[in-house]
């Protein structure tokens, strides 16, 4: 908490908003700017707003004066579960808890001379949260009851255009990332059938700290009614430890109880390692006619660094584990159209979101699936010479059924289902 | 354009009103049987079969055992020789600790009552012909069919002769067939090393036994199991034959002999030895032997490792010459003595009370066990013949039990069974017989 302290209380209120559940493959949240999203996050190449500093600094440059833009997205998850035999057997179904997130953005951009531009934000680019209900009887309980990722990434960028067709920018990425992981220890009934008895709470919490990372991009506008660019957010990886408590359950038992209490791992220190894997992105856009732009975004996740989440105790080395995830690259395709009008700006996408964990790593920690979402947006300017706009969306994510197929590692096998609904604003102003 | 808009608008809230359905549960798909018929199942088998637990037969655990689970998941009817609370003999459970600093569980049945048979005038045989103490002999033979447990499948009334007649009578389709534990486990319970009967001579009666099978079943299919090490079973590796850490001080063995780490201490040796018998004078025993009985000496514990690898080598011929699936019973029981099976969070292993695959008696599977051995007879069934049999839920075999819970950090080393004569002594009547004739 040292840190939150120095950042003072406004960034302390962020970043106890900023928890999301994942939104994209494995932990991404692309929810980085209102317009963009209303084309189903289809605006790398055509992005025309401080949302840049984001989605393709090298755009900055085509943003006049100077601009500032809040906004945000609330996030409603559903997931289910559905098992299937051996564990935890046909007929068992379980669901995570309605939550609601709200990982907020902020970024600014400011036009210099020559042909440069800088930019500023602060965002939430990747996050999980996630409780299952009734956390004493969940199945799963032995591997998660509930699980929190936060991120908050400040970025600072800069950018330079040698002439109207095209520009480059590059930006500093500074993360800050805590990780709270809950889960409960259960123990085989000396004695029995096999039951298992939960004997202990067990609670990862982490501070945050800090990583870095890097991002560019470059745009190109062959003829005034193409755009293309590319961007590239490189990977970054933080460090947190904190604290691991180990609160035990009492049976009621004196003599098991004493003895899970010899057992138990004594309360202390612990520590982790988190990667946020390196994106590439390429995007065209299209202004077939003045008042229309249609854009095709690819993003490619390298997942396949998050090869593992280590888990490394201060006092207790014996009770150190290793969470294998094996993730893979994957791929998002996003399509999108804006038809600006008189009074106001309509947009509306699709994107195709390719899942990451391998059927192996699909766990109630994050139970990764092929995703499709569609949007719709609208936008307007008001105000004194039209300085302020205003951007909404709304998003349906259809998270496909996904199967573990029998070969989850921790044996808890079965089908997930999943959706998201998500709404978002941002308030621009334009000085 | 807000046609358009309102299009859109409500396209999205429709998809999104039929995302936010929650899963629905999933069933377990149906079986089939591939070129295996299960319209009628019957087993043959021992104690393991039977689903006899800590030392006796009762209901609770009956229909855990792995035949009756398989039946019920192939939607077969499937009647057992159940017997009531507490069972018969009345199941052992955890009376108690020894004092600190190391508690050892005091296990015994004192307090329970006796059950009964329930279903002991069915008018026909039952689907589960397998007999605690049974070796193969007794497939074909019924004079020891009024001793022991041998009365539950026998009910002299009505004559039904022996479990090969009564298979006959059954009729079924499908047969799952378990025999040649007690050959070894026997004579290794009373610290013997001869086998009831040598490899040739098991390898002829088994062949015998299933072409018998054969005639009177034509075109039914059965699954052979193979025989279990008996290493692999805590009765007989609970107990060191080291006193310390360093072997300093051993167990004395008859002879009397101190005992190597190649010798086995059986589980009944343990009041024996808390009481300071086989224990050293210096190393603060009474310096007198253990009875032979609760000893198994290395070349015991070889002759009859050879005789299990000889008994598997005939029931794997016999089970590819007559195209029948095969489960390797002595395999999974190495893995649960090994590395265990990870389930629920947990690694399983057949450590003894603390493990969760081996009961209160050392040697028999708890419900859980069953449940893995189940699945992996369905495993069998389904490569063998082409069935689609749906694993087993184990959650539903991870079953509690009416013993004390205790610390799960203890050591168990010598464990106290309590009238382990009688115990073992109920199971184990056949131990006159050392060489029926095929």
């Amino acid at each position: 908490m040292r840190v939150v302290k120095a950042l003072g209380l406004p960034v302390a209120l962020w970043l106890a908003l900023s928890p999301a559940a994942a939104r994209g493959a494995g932990y991404s949240i692309y929810e980085q700017g209102a317009a963009v999203l209303g084309m189903a996050g289809a605006g790398v190449a055509s992005v025309g707003d401080a949302s840049a500093v984001f989605y393709n600094p090298a755009a900055l440059t085509r943003l006049q004066g100077t601009q500032v833009l809040v906004g945000g997205t609330v996030l409603s998850p559903v997931t289910s579960f559905a098992g299937i035999a051996p564990y935890p057997g046909y007929g068992v179904t379980e669901e995570m808890k309605r939550q609601y997130f709200f990982p907020p953005t902020v970024y600014v951009s400011h036009q210099l001379p020559g042909g440069w531009a800088a930019g500023a934000g602060i965002n939430a680019p990747f996050g999980l949260g996630i409780e299952w209900k009734d956390p004493d009887q969940f199945t799963g309980r032995y591997i998660v009851t509930k699980a929190d990722l936060k991120e908050l990434n400040a970025n600072l960028s800069a950018a330079w255009a040698p002439n109207s067709k095209c520009s480059a920018g590059v930006g500093i990425d500074l993360a800050f990332a805590k990780v709270n992981l809950q889960n409960r220890k259960q123990a085989v009934v000396p004695g029995g059938g096999g039951a298992v008895a939960d004997v202990a709470k067990i609670e990862l919490d982490s501070d945050y700290k800090s990583g870095w990372g890097w991002n560019a991009a470059i745009s190109a506008a062959p003829a005034p009614e193409w755009k293309l660019a590319a961007s590239y957010h490189s990977l970054v990886v933080v460090k947190p430890d904190g604290r691991a408590t180990f609160t035990q359950i009492l049976t009621g038992n004196a003599v098991f109880d004493a003895g899970v209490a010899a057992a138990l791992p004594p309360n202390q220190g612990v520590s982790t390692v988190l990667r946020f894997p390196a994106t590439w992105t390429g995007a065209v856009a299209w202004s077939f006619v003045p008042a229309w732009t249609v854009e095709a975004d690819a993003n490619l996740f390298e997942w396949s660094a998050f090869k593992d989440l280590p888990i490394r105790f201060s006092q207790t080395p014996s009770a150190n584990e290793t969470l294998v995830e094996d993730y893979e690259d994957s791929w998002q395709f996003r399509f999108g159209a804006e038809h600006r009008l008189a009074r106001y700006t309509y947009r509306f996408g699709y994107y195709y979101d390719q899942h990451a964990a391998p059927d192996a790593s699909l766990t109630p920690i994050l139970p990764d699936a092929n995703r499709h979402g569609a949007t719709l947006g609208l936008g307007c300017a008001f105000g004194t010479d039209k300085r302020w706009t205003l951007d909404l969306y709304e998003m349906a994510l259809f998270v496909e059924k996904r199967s573990t197929n029998g070969v989850e590692r921790d044996g808890f096998n079965g089908e997930y289902k999943s959706f998201v609904n998500a709404a978002g604003v941002g308030l621009g102003y334009h000085f | 354009m807000k046609r358009i808009l309102r299009i859109l608008g409500i396209a999205l809230a429709t998809l999104a009103l039929a995302g936010c359905s929650k899963n629905k549960a999933i069933n377990a798909p149906a079986a089939s049987s591939g070129s295996a018929d299960f319209s009628v199942v019957a087993s043959i088998g021992t104690s393991v079969s039977s689903g006899y637990e800590s030392g006796g037969l009762v209901d609770h655990h009956q229909v855990k055992a792995f035949p009756y689970a398989f039946a019920k998941q192939v939607g077969s009817v499937y009647e057992i020789p159940s017997v009531s609370a507490d069972g018969i003999p009345a199941l052992l459970q955890i009376a108690g600790w020894t004092p600190p600093p190391q508690p050892q569980p005091i296990i015994n049945n004192t307090g329970r009552t006796a059950g009964a048979p329930t279903n002991a005038l069915l008018p026909k045989p039952y689907n589960n012909m397998a007999v605690p103490g049974a070796v193969l002999f007794d497939v074909i033979d019924d004079s020891r069919y009024g001793t022991g447990a041998f009365q539950f499948i026998a009910r002299p009334p009505l004559q039904l002769g022996s479990i090969l007649d009564q298979v006959a009578k059954l009729n079924p389709t499908f047969v799952t067939f378990e025999m040649g534990a007690n050959e070894v486990l026997g004579p290794a319970t009373q610290g013997s090393g001869t086998p009831v009967i040598n490899v040739a001579t098991y390898a002829g009666l088994l062949h015998s036994v299933l072409d018998s099978l054969q005639v009177l079943l034509p075109g039914a299919k059965a699954a052979l199991f193979t025989v279990p090490d008996i290493t692999s079973l805590p009765y007989f590796t609970t107990i060191s034959p080291r006193l310390d850490p360093t072997g300093a001080c051993r167990v004395i063995g008859p002879g009397p002999t101190l005992l190597t780490d190649n010798d086995l201490v059986l589980l009944p040796a343990g009041p024996l030895l808390a009481a300071g018998q086989g224990v050293p004078s210096p190393c603060g025993g009474a310096g007198t032997p253990l009875p032979a009985s609760d000893v198994l000496f290395a070349a015991s514990v070889a002759t009859l490792q050879a005789a299990v690898d000889g008994y598997n080598t005939a029931i794997r011929t016999e089970a590819a010459a007559r195209g029948w699936a095969l489960v390797d019973l002595n395999g999974l029981l190495k893995q649960a003595a090994g590395a265990g099976f990870v389930f629920q969070g947990q690694n399983y292993t057949s450590s003894f009370v603390t493990g969760g695959l081996i009961s209160l008696d050392g040697i028999h599977p708890t419900d859980l066990a069953h449940g893995i051995i189940g699945n992996a007879l369905i495993d069998a069934v389904n490569e063998k013949f082409g069935a689609r049999v749906p694993p087993l839920n184990l959650a539903a075999y991870a079953t509690g039990t009416s013993s004390r819970l205790r610390p799960v950090e203890v050591v168990i080393g010598r464990p106290e069974i309590e009238h382990a004569d009688q115990v073992y002594g109920a199971l184990f009547r056949w131990r006159g017989i050392t060489s029926p004739a095929p």
